[in-house]
């Protein structure tokens, strides 16, 4: 209702009536309706058109005019807590409906810019109409006084005109008018009414005579004549006007009063009115029009004018003024406070009966009664609003206002400003003004307050002045001010009405721009409070609700967690445990909060959950917040076309394990889609994309995260998967559709697990995953429902990592029937390896499924992994398989064929296909493993096999096995090559070995050459040949290097030049010339190769065909490769270390390739003759002695030599007399062929003798001081003898000669190098 | 008096909330600063709406008064990143001046704390050091 209708409505005449017993009864027990309400609904006179003048010159015209019906003796105001129980009542009713009405999302409301306008608060308008009924009759205040007073008489009295007369003295007035504050020289009028029901003689003629001689006796206009009650009640001749009398029947008090009585009559069968017909009802409103008209506007008229001259003869004028100013100021003075001294009334005048009531007895209320200047410019006042002339009412008010500020009465000087709000609104005055009286008013009553006898009245008044205020804000779009009027009023009400208040102010703060809404749900908190604390529940507990969107999302932790305290509580106290339990599991989000309340709340709700079990039956199923469940990172683990094996398969890169089943998958339908293929059947495509695969039977694994975000421990139990099946009969069991593992876990505080909730599918059909359900604690059950995944964009889906992922986040499944499945292990595989050793695990393959399989092939990752051909050796030790001698049976089954080596270090394995494992049968294969390097080593291999029948939707499967060890540091081994100093043809072989593993001291077994020809032998002492063994190509020489010490060994190697015959193979600890140690030889030559061809053209999926035939073209090249240079030998070196009971525990294997010289000696020589010499030096002067010196060209090229004798060894300084002769070929003989050469007497020494030497040199070269090998070829050896004499016996050191060589063929440098030297020792015969 | 410290992030959640009021309140005093600071948000951001006096003037981060409620006054500052800064004083209104030099010395606290290279970014400051220089800078004035 817009502001000014509101005013209109209220702010009317007041019509007392008196009516006799005979008639109320005549109304009330044909109609229900007492003579009041009879009257009220014609009360509203429009399409008037009546001409007063009122104070002015000018007449003015009033069109519409209502008026105000009241029993008189229930004109008065209730007390306020009569008032205020009326009120409470009346909104318990008005709660009763707020659950009708539905409560808002504030904040979707806000966002989706629809605004809030919508009215949710129904009660509020109905309470203030109320409320403002409930002030009413106040004595402040005279628009609710009586402007007239109708009596009214049942036609069928014997004289009606003194019955009139009697009726008036013998009711009873309003008490205001008793005390005479209250006008009551008023106008009478006369009302007759003749009720057809009662059957009195002469009928309504004879009514009609009554009125006539009424009229005569009081005056024609004061009395009428109305006829009721001609129907019969009789549902035929109803009106259906039952709404017009039923709608505005307010409530009423016990005590009446607000203008009600006590109770209402009975309302009859037929509803209110049942029997009065149209006539009635015209009758009636003729009445009315003729009474408002002709008897009511006249006098009001009358009235003002009278009272306009009053005030103007006592008020107005610069006299009066004046006397105003002297007289006034006597009796308050400054000091005086306000209120306390009693304002009296100012009398001019003689003035009426009962005016000087200044001297009231209690002194500090109202002293200005009807008959005061105050009052009766009040009483104009109001009267001259009710007439519709604002301007007059002002005027007035805003004199009287001066002269009660004047008088400090604040009281008044409040109501009479509150009066000029309103007037000002109905004469249009600027906000600002009006909502200026309003304040003003406010302020006045609540500083009145506390000097007053009734102090709660003050408070009402002034909570009716901000309403007021309030309403005329918001009907203007003033909504801030709205809310500022509201907050200011709340302050100081009771808790009922500031409840009101605060809801009210904050729904003004969502209309204000920008909309306040964290201030509106700040006062909608403090409205739920009061609410609460005066017992209105259901109204609390929906402002409070109102808020929830506000502080949603967990930012403001303490706030929502009060709020949802509070509404939990409240929940709970009026049983209405869902939702208890709901508030009460969103609280559980308090980490934010000390473990003590942490705990409380977590008891708190689960004490409700047993409340709640006890009075249902059965907890409810809630989304509970505990444990944390991170539904959006769910890991589908299920075993499809891929199979894991264990669960480190799971965490290898996808790439990887694609490189390694593209051999195994080549040249099979793998369902693998171009976007070519896609177009056709698109729909069937995208349902298979979206679907994972899983098998009947086999455990579909999903990881999910909980955490726990308290403090305190938390029990889960019966964890476990929520699923739905398709199809799925209405009814069925799901029990057998899949089997659900549980699972409990204690999460403490702060923890987080990934735990893997399993399910196994029993049936083919369909299923989705589609949460996770648990108990709390033991009583609470909790679930979580995984988010629907969103299509994935194409383009994206489209790359093969995505697409693992995306399937790997797919819940739903389409479940196989049930399928033949491979479970695979590596037995024997210690955690953690040597580096370098070797060691045999078992490879076990056992069909799990229900189903035989067959066509198994194998793709292993490391060049470091070997299956051999043949399953012989799957049981036994790694000694036991390698060591040499034993009998090797032959195994029970063997690859089809030769495994192919594939880039990338991968190997295929393929057995035959005839190879079957029927369910629960198994299958045992040796797999060698020799990790070269410390640090991990990792080895993935892939199995496929196929269903021996087929199966629909799945043609093959691979098993993903992955492995990972710690290689731990075993023996650092170093060998170099030199040239043998005792010979030309052999090698020393130097083994620097390090025993880096600090436990155990390591020995070492066994060294292989595993060259073609090359031969190896231990190093003996000079001399000591004959006991050696002949070289062969292994030796054992035992070697023990401690812990953490080094080792140095040596041994000679003979190479292909030697030409050993016999004895190929020596001794051997292990077998290494074929066996895993060969194949670990060999292999990472052959994928050195493999890697340095060029890439092939299939380097992920190669069919079959061209895989073998690729690995055709690979076999040969490993002989035809190794032709273009000379290569060094290849060396195996075992070693192994002990275990307890002295068996070697491991055994490893260095493998040295291509060993070569340190230094490059391309001439190597040696000099041999007789080391001792017995010599007749009496007989024979001087001793000659034959020293031979071998030579041999190791280099590749054609060399010349020259042997230059007596160059001046360092201990000799002697000059030394040469004959220098031509470089030419002397004598000097060439040796064929690699043999032994025998010295050989020189055939001639050419040249001419030497002179001689100095006196005191000890020995004497012979023969040409240069020997000259003009041509020695590649790989040839020369012998050259050399003479040197000695005078005396002696030990002489023979070593001051040269060796000058060159290679013509290559380049013109000069090689020298001293020769090596022998000692000769040569004895006197005779001595 | 300050009775309350409080940095909200730029998502209006709160960063950081401390009440500095004798014994006695506890978590029921706290809950009200909560409500007060959450409802001076809207505050903040009418300020924050309103045009600039100037064409090319700065905009001051303070803000001044936001509003007063039944016992305790408001005040606001924003940093250029909108960050708020909200204190509640209890008692007549300090200086403007004053109030300025405590919220930049607010401000500077502030950014010492999450220079910390292991904080998070609009996530609550735990920091104890952060703690003691608020509690400083509020005890001194």
């Amino acid at each position: 209702m817009e502001f000014r209708d509101w005013i209109l409505e209220r702010l009317t005449p007041a019509v007392m009536v008196i009516s006799s017993p005979e008639a109320e009864s005549m109304c009330q027990e044909k109609n229900g309706l007492t003579v009041v309400d009879l009257l009220r609904p014609y009360g509203f006179l429009h399409q008037l058109s009546v001409p007063v003048r009122t104070v002015g010159e000018h007449a003015y015209r009033i069109r519409e005019f209502r008026v105000r019906f009241y029993r008189a003796d229930m004109m008065f105001q209730p007390t306020p807590e009569a008032a205020d129980e009326y009120l409470k009542g009346f909104l318990n009713a008005a709660a009763k409906e707020s659950h009708s009405v539905e409560i808002p999302d504030v904040m979707a409301a806000l966002q989706s810019g629809k605004g809030f306008l919508a009215d949710n608060t129904p009660w509020w308008n109905k309470y203030r109409d109320e409320f403002a009924r409930m002030m009413s009759f106040g004595e402040m205040e005279s628009f609710d006084h009586p402007v007239a007073c109708l009596l009214v008489m049942h036609a069928h009295a014997e004289n009606p005109v003194e019955a009139f007369g009697r009726l008036f003295h013998s009711a009873r007035k309003p008490p205001l008018m008793a005390e005479g504050k209250m006008e009551h020289r008023i106008v009478m009028h006369h009302l007759l009414i003749h009720g057809d029901n009662v059957q009195a003689e002469g009928g309504y003629a004879r009514s009609e005579e009554k009125l006539k001689a009424a009229r005569v006796a009081l005056g024609t206009a004061a009395v009428h004549l109305v006829r009721i009650n001609s129907g019969r009640g009789d549902p035929s001749s109803k009106l259906g006007y039952e709404s017009l009398w039923r709608h505005p029947l307010p409530g009423t008090l016990p005590g009446g009063g607000a203008g009600e009585p006590p109770s209402r009559p009975p309302v009859p069968t037929g509803g209110y009115g049942e029997c009065l017909t149209k006539a009635n009802l015209d009758d009636i409103k003729r009445f009315l029009e003729d009474f408002a008209v002709r008897a009511l506007l006249p006098a009001m008229e009358a009235r003002v004018r009278a009272l306009n001259h009053q005030v103007t003869s006592t008020r107005k004028g610069l006299r009066n003024q004046l006397k105003t100013l002297l007289w006034r100021k006597q009796p308050g003075g400054p000091a005086a406070a306000a209120g306390r001294d009693s304002p009296r009334g100012s009398v001019h005048g003689g003035s009426i009966h009962g005016g000087t009531a200044a001297a009231s007895a209690n002194g500090a209320v109202n002293a200005y009664g009807v008959g005061s200047v105050e009052g009766q410019m009040r009483a104009l006042a109001d009267l001259a609003f009710t007439m519709q002339d604002y301007d007059t009412a002002l005027s007035t008010l805003r004199l009287l206002a001066s002269d009660l500020r004047a008088d400090k009465a604040w009281k008044q000087y409040a109501a009479v400003q509150e009066m000029i709000g309103i007037s000002l609104f109905m004469a249009r005055g600027t906000m600002s003004d009006v909502l200026g009286a309003f304040k003003e008013a406010f302020y006045r009553y609540n500083s009145a307050a506390p000097h007053e006898s009734s102090p709660r009245e003050c408070v009402r008044y002034a909570t009716r002045a901000m309403l007021l205020a309030a309403e005329y804000a918001r009907q203007h779009g003033a909504y801030s001010e709205a809310n500022y009027a509201l907050m200011k009023a709340h302050f100081q009400e009771e808790n009922l009405r500031a409840a009101l208040l605060l809801e009210q102010a904050a729904l003004c703060l969502l209309r204000v721009s920008p909309p306040s809404v964290r201030k509106y749900a700040f006062h909608m908190v403090l409205a739920g409070l009061r609410y609460n604390a005066c017992d209105q529940k259901a109204l609390g507990m929906r402002a409070y609700r109102q808020v929830l969107s506000v502080y949603k999302d967990h930012k403001w932790a303490f706030i929502e967690e009060h709020i949802h305290d509070v509404l939990g509580k409240q929940s709970r106290d009026t049983g209405d445990f869902d939702s208890a339990l709901q508030h009460f599991a969103a609280m559980l989000h308090c980490s934010h909060s000390p473990p003590y309340w942490q705990a409380h709340y977590l008891k708190q709700f689960l004490d409700t959950v047993a409340a709640a079990t006890k009075a249902k039956g059965s907890a409810p199923l809630l989304e509970l917040p505990l444990p944390e469940v991170d539904a959006e990172h769910v890991t589908v683990q299920c075993d499809n076309e891929i199979c894991h094996g264990n669960p480190e398969s799971r965490t290898q890169q996808e790439e990887l394990w694609r490189s390694l089943e593209g051999p195994l998958l080549s040249g099979m339908d793998t369902g693998a889609t171009s976007w070519l293929d896609s177009g056709g059947s698109s729909s069937n495509k995208v349902s298979a994309l979206q679907l994972s695969t899983a098998v009947a039977g086999e455990m579909i694994e999903v990881l999910i995260s909980f955490s726990n975000p308290l403090a305190v421990d938390l029990h889960v139990s019966r964890l476990r998967l929520l699923f739905e099946a398709e199809p799925m009969p209405e009814g069925a069991d799901l029990r057998q559709y899949a089997e659900v593992q549980e699972q409990a876990v204690v999460l403490k505080g702060g923890e987080q697990v990934r735990l893997a909730l399993g399910l196994r599918p029993l049936r083919p059909g369909l299923l989705t995953l589609t949460g996770v359900e648990w108990l709390l604690a033991g009583n609470a059950p909790g679930r979580k429902l995984f988010a629907p995944k969103r299509p994935k964009h194409r383009r994206t889906a489209s790359r093969a990592a995505t697409k693992a992922e995306m399937q790997s986040q797919c819940l739903s499944f389409t479940i196989l029937d049930a399928l033949p499945r491979l479970e695979a292990s590596v037995e024997q595989l210690p955690p953690t390896l040597l580096a370098r050793e070797v060691r045999k695990c078992t490879l076990k393959l056992r069909n799990t499924g229900t189903r035989p399989l067959r066509g198994i092939r194998a793709v292993c990752s490391s060049p470091d992994v070997f299956l051999p051909p043949d399953n012989a050796d799957a049981n036994g030790s790694t000694l036991d398989s390698l060591s040499s001698g034993r009998e090797r049976a032959a195994g029970t089954s063997a690859l089809q064929e030769p495994a192919l080596r594939l880039r990338r270090g991968l190997t295929l394995y393929t057995w035959p296909a005839a190879q079957a494992l029927s369910p629960g049968e198994e299958m045992q294969w040796p797999l060698w493993v020799h990790p070269r390097e410390r640090g991990q080593f990792d080895f993935h291999l892939a199995v496929f096999f196929e269903p021996e029948a087929p199966v629909e939707g799945m043609n093959y499967r691979v098993l993903r096995l992955s492995h990972s060890v710690d290689v731990l540091a075993s023996l650092d081994l170093a060998a170099s090559l030199a040239a043998s100093r005792a010979d030309l043809v052999t090698y020393l072989l130097r083994l620097s070995m390090h025993n880096l593993q600090g436990l155990q001291a390591l020995t070492v077994r066994q060294v292989s050459c595993l060259s073609d020809s090359w031969r190896i032998s231990q190093l003996g002492r000079r001399g000591d040949n004959a006991i050696l063994p002949p070289p062969s190509t292994s030796i054992t020489p035992a070697i023990e290097v401690a812990a953490a010490s080094a080792a140095t060994a040596y041994f000679r190697l003979h190479p292909p030049e030697a030409s050993i015959s016999g004895s190929a193979s020596g001794e051997e600890w292990v077998r290494s010339v074929e066996g895993p140690l060969a194949h670990f030889h060999t292999e990472r030559q052959r994928r050195l190769q493999l890697e340095s061809e060029p890439e092939q053209q299939f380097p992920t999926r190669p069919s079959k065909a061209e895989l073998q035939r690729a690995a055709l073209e690979q076999q040969p090249e490993p002989s035809t490769s190794d032709t273009p240079e000379a290569k060094g030998p290849d060396i195996i070196v075992v070693w192994s270390l002990p275990g307890t009971d002295g068996s070697p525990r491991c055994i490893g294997a260095h493998h040295v390739y291509d060993l070569q010289e340190k230094e490059n000696v391309p001439i190597r020589m040696t000099l041999r003759g007789e080391e001792r010499l017995r010599h007749n030096f009496r007989g024979g002067g001087m001793c000659a002695a034959a020293l031979q010196l071998d030579l041999r060209n190791c280099s590749d090229a054609a060399a010349s030599l020259c042997i230059e004798t007596g160059t001046g060894g360092p201990g000799k300084g002697d000059p030394v007399w040469r004959h220098t002769p031509e470089l030419a070929p002397q004598s000097s003989t060439l040796a064929e062929g690699a043999a032994a050469v025998p010295p050989e007497p020189p055939s001639g020494s050419g040249g001419s003798l030497p002179v001689g030497a100095k006196s005191g040199s000890e020995y004497m070269w012979c023969g040409s001081v240069r020997t000259l090998v003009p041509s020695l070829p590649a790989g040839q050896a020369a012998s050259v003898t050399l003479r040197v004499a000695v005078m005396a016996p002696g030990v002489f050191e023979i070593s001051d000669y040269l060796i000058r060589w060159a290679f013509p063929d290559v380049d013109k440098l000069q090689y020298s190098q001293p020769g090596p030297s022998i000692v000769l020792r040569v004895e006197d015969e005779q001595s | 008096m300050i009775v309350c410290a409080a940095v909200i992030g730029q998502q209006n959640n709160p960063l950081y909330l401390e009440t500095f009021q004798q014994a006695g309140t506890g978590s029921e005093g706290a809950l009200r600063f909560h409500y007060i600071v959450h409802c001076s948000l809207d505050a903040v951001e009418e300020k924050l709406l309103q045009p600039q006096k100037l064409q090319g003037e700065p905009s001051d981060a303070y803000l001044g008064l936001l509003y007063p409620t039944e016992d305790f006054r408001v005040y606001g500052y924003v940093s250029n990143t909108r960050m708020k800064f909200i204190l509640v004083l209890d008692d007549v209104a300090p200086k403007d001046d004053e109030m300025r030099m405590i919220f930049k010395r607010f401000h500077a606290a502030f950014i010492d704390a999450i220079s910390n290279p292991f904080y998070t970014v609009n996530t609550p400051i735990t920091s104890p050091s952060f703690d003691a220089s608020i509690r400083t800078i509020m005890t001194t004035v």
